[in-house]
């Protein structure tokens, strides 16, 4: 057996844990997931299970392999070893419109938002509930005409949250790169997922655009009751929004822990400055 | 309730649509049959257009909406004609019609080309599973080849060939007692042309206009994104390919109402008319990638240019002016050049047209 990579923890954590884990069983959960990509082994052994409504965040140097366990999580890639569970589902090889299905959305670190279509099509585009059948599309039955104006008034609930509302018939791929961050999260939020997961939300933002995120984030955790997993390089974002934290270093991962006890961890910080360089591989 | 009004609005429109239809078709039935003009002249033009229109806007549905580049939609639409035809023919000798002027024999005609159109949606997605796992230009070769195939496949069938349409030419004695109008039923039976573009058309917009359109532009946008967005990217895919083969199809199968004799050669990649593979990709640029209305206008318009240079004398013009228009490849191959540098996103700019806007436009120049 290769060496189990599970750092250690404290009690606090520890507690913290036991009292999410009160509250419900995970919502998604791996088993040594990894993945290898012509040699590299991009991530290893990555374990995590995340709790209902909880704010997790994602940290580590570039290339660490945090963007790859995104990709893990919602399909984009097969995992080479491990396993994925979404409830109780192993979801494994499943495409990624069936993650969807199961309640993962997710942004992405380099924006992929529909350009040509409309801020509001964009958001149409992910609502899965309100369909209506290709008959009656085909057919032009009134069906398709309600379902269509239910769809625009979710949209629209949607963009109002986010300020975008008055921007609705703005073709996205206009939009400023900020606005463009918050539509994409609105986009994610469309799909009714039980777990969000963002890519360096902040990338790109200024300081006003990152503390309006910031309230955002809050407001999501809190009025949709979803999971939130983060990616964030920003520290203090990270520092603020996330209750407790997972460090990740050459696809590994070296430290799991509450904010505070990150801050100080003598690995990261290594990891950080580049230390890791001489001692780790 | 916005939804509602604009379903009533929606629902209006259709209806305006379809009785217009059919006040064109009672007009037209007042116009005498051997009117020279109009049996000789217009009426051929208007059943080309229709194909042309259909097989355009059909194809538009894959390389402008869905953004993936095809080359092989003629064969569909060799698909489509060859299976009317033989269709019909078979309806001919099993009796079910004696003459061409029957009921019987406009059902045969119309369950035909449906079949016709039918047959091509299943060999499109047959097709469409296995070839839109590639990309880009792989994609472009392998609908190339399934086009070349198709066309070769016919030539060799025996049942086709024993029944006259042996090496892609059917012999027209055999064949006009099938699916092939003469000039009188092209104008008496012209109806059906109008009604399978209007149909296809319309099948078309609301596709477009529906969530399924939506999903689909959202896949030529950001394929990853769309995925995230919970839409099952392959289906759509395949789905699309499927929906514009079936409707290439339908174009075949009244191409083979509309002519005389069926030869493969008008469903090569390239040929020296305008009824192509090539040509009719360079339709849906002309028109405006992603734009239905965009590619049936820049169907219309090379039918009509096709027909100004190949009909009306203009190549027998003194001069240079006749020499160049002997060569009608090189007048598209000018005009599609100049309209690409000057409307690199095509007649339309890649947007549906609507009456309104363009009203509104003509509106504002006048003030
Ligand atoms: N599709 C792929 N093929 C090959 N290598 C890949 C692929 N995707 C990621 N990698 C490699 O995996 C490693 C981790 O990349 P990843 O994008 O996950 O890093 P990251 O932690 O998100 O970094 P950043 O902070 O820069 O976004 C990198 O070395 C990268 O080159
Ligand atoms: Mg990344």
């Amino acid at each position: 057996m290769k060496k189990m990579s599970v750092p250690e923890t404290t009690v606090l954590y520890r507690r913290y844990i036991e009292q999410m884990a009160a509250g419900g069983s995970p919502v998604l959960r791996t088993e040594g997931l990894g993945i290898t990509f012509g040699g590299l082994k991009a991530v290893q052994d990555f374990n995590i299970e995340v709790y209902p409504g909880e704010l997790l965040g994602i940290i580590g140097p570039n290339g660490a392999g945090k963007t790859t366990v995104f990709n893990l999580l919602t399909g984009v890639y097969r995992p080479s070893e491990g396993a994925i569970y979404i409830g109780d589902r192993l979801m494994n090889g499943s495409p990624p419109h069936r993650f969807v299905e199961m309640g993962i959305a997710r942004t992405f670190q380099n924006i992929r938002l529909f350009s040509s279509m409309t801020v509001l099509e964009n958001v149409m585009v992910a609502i899965r509930d309100h369909s209506y059948s290709l008959v009656s599309a085909l057919l032009g039955l009134p069906q398709c005409a309600r379902g269509e104006g239910e769809l625009r008034r979710r949209a629209m609930e949607l963009l109002e949250i986010f300020d975008l509302g008055d921007k609705w018939d703005t073709v996205a791929g206009s939009l400023p790169y900020g606005r463009q961050r918050m539509l994409e999260i609105a986009r994610a939020l469309a799909t009714g997922m039980k777990v969000l997961l963002l890519d360096e939300p902040a990338a790109g933002m200024n300081p006003v655009e990152t503390q309006e995120l910031l309230s955002y984030i809050g407001r999501i955790s809190r009025e949709f009751r979803v999971a939130i997993l983060l990616i964030e390089h920003d520290m203090s974002l990270v520092m603020n929004v996330c209750r407790r934290i997972q460090v990740i270093n050459f696809g590994e991962t070296i430290a799991l822990g509450l904010p505070e006890e990150i801050a100080c961890n003598k690995q990261v910080i290594r990891a950080y400055l580049g230390g890791d360089l001489a001692g780790g591989e | 309730m916005r939804g509602e009004r604009e379903e009533v609005k929606g629902m209006k429109k259709g209806l305006y649509l379809w009785a217009g239809l059919l006040g064109l078709v009672l007009i037209l039935q007042l116009i005498p049959v051997n009117n020279l003009l109009f049996a000789k002249k217009i009426v051929p033009l208007v059943w080309q257009c229709c194909y042309l229109i259909i097989a355009a806007t059909s194809l538009n549905l894959v390389v402008g909406c869905l953004g993936q580049l095809s080359l092989g939609h003629c064969g569909f639409m060799a698909i489509g004609a060859y299976t009317s035809a033989l269709l019909s023919l078979w309806a001919q000798r099993a009796g079910v019609f004696s003459h061409k002027e029957s009921v019987a024999y406009i059902v045969v005609v119309l369950i035909s080309i449906v079949a016709g159109g039918l047959l091509a949606g299943l060999v499109g997605l047959a097709v469409g599973i296995p070839a839109l796992r590639l990309k880009g230009d792989y994609l472009a070769i392998i609908t190339l080849g399934f086009g070349m195939i198709v066309v070769n496949l016919i030539n060799n069938l025996p049942f086709a060939g024993m029944d006259g349409l042996s090496l892609g030419s059917a012999a027209s004695g055999l064949y006009k007692t099938g699916l092939g109008f003469s000039n009188r039923l092209l104008v008496k039976y012209l109806w059906i042309a109008l009604l399978g573009t209007t149909g296809a058309m319309t099948l078309m917009f609301k596709f477009m206009k529906s969530r399924f359109g939506r999903n689909v532009r959202a896949i030529r946008d950001d394929e990853i994104g769309a995925a995230a967005c919970g839409i099952n990217v392959p289906a759509y895919k395949v789905g699309t390919f499927a929906l514009s083969a079936c409707l290439g199809g339908v174009a075949g199968g009244i191409y083979a109402c509309f002519m005389s004799a069926l030869t493969t050669g008008s469903f090569a990649f390239t040929n020296n008319g305008i009824l192509n593979s090539t040509f009719l990709v360079a339709m849906c640029v002309l028109g405006g990638l992603g734009s239905l209305s965009g590619s049936a206008i820049a169907a219309a318009i090379m039918c009509l240019l096709n027909y100004l240079i190949s009909q009306t004398g203009l190549n027998s013009l003194p001069g240079w002016i006749g020499l160049a228009f002997s060569y009608p490849m090189l007048i598209y191959a000018v005009v599609l050049v100049v309209i690409i540098i000057f409307m690199p996103g095509g007649l339309t700019g890649g947007r549906e047209i609507s009456l309104k806007a363009v009203i509104g436009k003509f509106g504002a120049r006048l003030k």
